[in-house]
């Protein structure tokens, strides 16, 4: 990993390598993701179930019920015991439709109800506890396991984004416009509490501008780390600026964009950027 | 145009603090249309410089402190909207006659052609300004109610008297003039510019 830029040095002093600055990376280091959150509790649906047919005819019976709606495509007909999935209760008159299969199927055929999970497994987590309740489908998506297990970026990048963190310091807040293409800081800046609006995050804004780099609109493709979570301010600043991920570690419970009102998740007709959290 | 400044058909009550006799509020919602035309000149200014055209006026004490019109293409900062630019004025102006400009703000009156983004809009409520009045609402990065709302910004907003509606069809002529790029306004220069690249892009 390069790391001779991550050291923002004046240009008369050599190039310091940033890890002999600051202490080894915590045990318990990690991402999380905020831009989506995942239900790991499965919710539950009472339905009528179907038991005591031959087997000679399931598939019979299956074509006699009505499909399941949309909502339920993710429950699986049959389960094990082959018993079979008829639909939510209180859907049909049960007493009308246990007379019915009773003369079509035998006296063997029972209706009984069963609680089973009500929505679509989004993580390998959920479908494993919703299978315990009644079969589901599922597929499972490699982007969504690494949001929720904090996998959202790379080894290399772990340490990488650690550093940066680490060398905005902990007197003021900071923030570090970062491009990872390049591995270059652009522009480091702080927040000045002696002026009113004058947060890191505008500062890193005017100093961008002044770089006058004319191949980069504004800070596209770039990640901002900063030592704070941003005021609603500070988060539409970045937005208009076309930051790529933003990370930050201390939230605000007051002022914050992010964790207090998921500011983030409103932007569907603008520009949008992922937002992480550095935990340790 | 101005006749639309000047017409209270679409005027909206978004928020009202509760304060008998208001005298700040009525001085202030009797003065807009003087101020809106003033923020309406410096949209137009905008346009003219082939900027998003919005444009405000900060008013404290009758007196206008501060005054910003979009300045975002020729300085390259994304956030150098009206209401950003004049802060700036207003703290210079602060300086110079040696006032505390987190009190002022909290007496001052903001009239700007379009709804704040949500940018602006947090800026707004964090120097507590107690009165907006503006034009048309912004679906795109409206931050006062069209996508985000002010209320949830912080935990406890101070509340806030804001008016919506005034100068609507204009505030919205102005922005369609600048997207259409049939801005008449323009050097001829920049106006050749903008053709050609339009017609290369075809």
């Amino acid at each position: 990993m390069s790391v001779h830029s991550l050291a923002l040095d004046a240009e008369d002093s050599p190039p310091r390598k940033i890890q002999k600055l600051i202490a080894e990376i915590p045990s318990t280091l990690k991402y999380v993701s905020l831009d989506r959150e995942f239900l790991t509790d499965v919710s539950t649906a009472n339905f009528a179930v179907l038991k005591g047919l031959d087997k000679k005819d399931i598939f019979k019976a299956l074509k006699d019920l009505p499909e399941l709606s949309q909502k339920y495509r993710h429950l699986k007909r049959v389960n094990d015991e082959k018993h079979l999935l008829i639909a939510p209760n209180g859907l049909f008159d049960i007493e009308e439709l246990q007379s019915k299969l009773t003369q079509r199927y035998g006296s063997n055929v029972e209706i009984y109800y069963k609680e089973v999970s009500e929505i679509p497994s989004e993580l390998r987590l959920h479908f494993e506890k919703a299978n315990t309740f009644w079969p589901v489908k599922f597929v499972e998506n490699a982007e969504n396991e690494k949001l929720y297990w904090n996998r959202c970026i790379s080894d290399s990048d772990v340490e990488k984004y650690y550093y940066l963190l680490k060398s905005i310091g902990e007197e003021k807040n900071g923030c570090i416009i970062y491009d990872s293409k390049l591995d270059k800081i652009l522009v480091k800046t702080f927040d000045n509490s002696n002026i009113p609006l004058s947060h890191a995050v505008m500062n890193a804004a005017k100093e961008m501008a002044a770089l006058n780099e004319a191949e980069r609109y504004h800070a596209s493709e770039c990640d901002i780390i900063l030592s704070h979570e941003p005021c609603v301010m500070c988060a539409m600043a970045l937005n208009h600026m076309r930051a790529n991920r933003v990370f930050f570690h201390q939230s605000d419970s007051q002022n914050g964009a992010f964790t207090r009102i998921k500011l983030h998740r409103v932007w569907t007709s603008c520009h949008r950027y992922n937002v992480l959290k550095i935990d340790f | 145009m101005l006749d639309d400044i000047f017409s209270d058909e679409k005027i909206t009550e978004i928020s009202r603090r509760e304060i008998e006799d208001d005298k700040d509020f009525t001085e202030a919602f009797d003065s807009r249309h003087k101020f809106m035309k003033l923020a309406f000149e410096k949209a137009e200014e905008a346009l003219t410089n082939l900027e998003v055209p919005v444009g405000c006026v900060f008013v404290y004490k009758n007196e206008i402190i501060g005054s910003g019109r979009n300045d975002v293409n020729v300085s390259r900062n994304p956030t150098r909207h009206a209401e950003m630019v004049a802060f700036e004025q207003i703290l210079d102006y602060c300086k110079e006659h040696s006032l505390d400009s987190l009190e002022v703000f909290k007496e001052t009156t903001l009239y700007v052609t379009l709804e704040p983004c949500m940018m602006c809009a947090s800026a707004l409520q964090q120097l507590q300004i107690p009165r907006i009045f503006f034009g048309a609402s912004n679906e795109r990065f409206g931050g006062i109610i069209s996508v985000g709302n002010i209320k949830t910004y912080q935990e406890n907003p101070p509340s806030m008297d804001i008016i919506a509606g005034i100068g609507t069809t204009f505030a919205v002529k102005l922005l369609k003039d600048f997207y259409k790029n049939t801005n008449m306004r323009a050097p001829i220069e920049k106006r050749i510019d903008k053709t050609v690249k339009n017609e290369n892009n075809l």
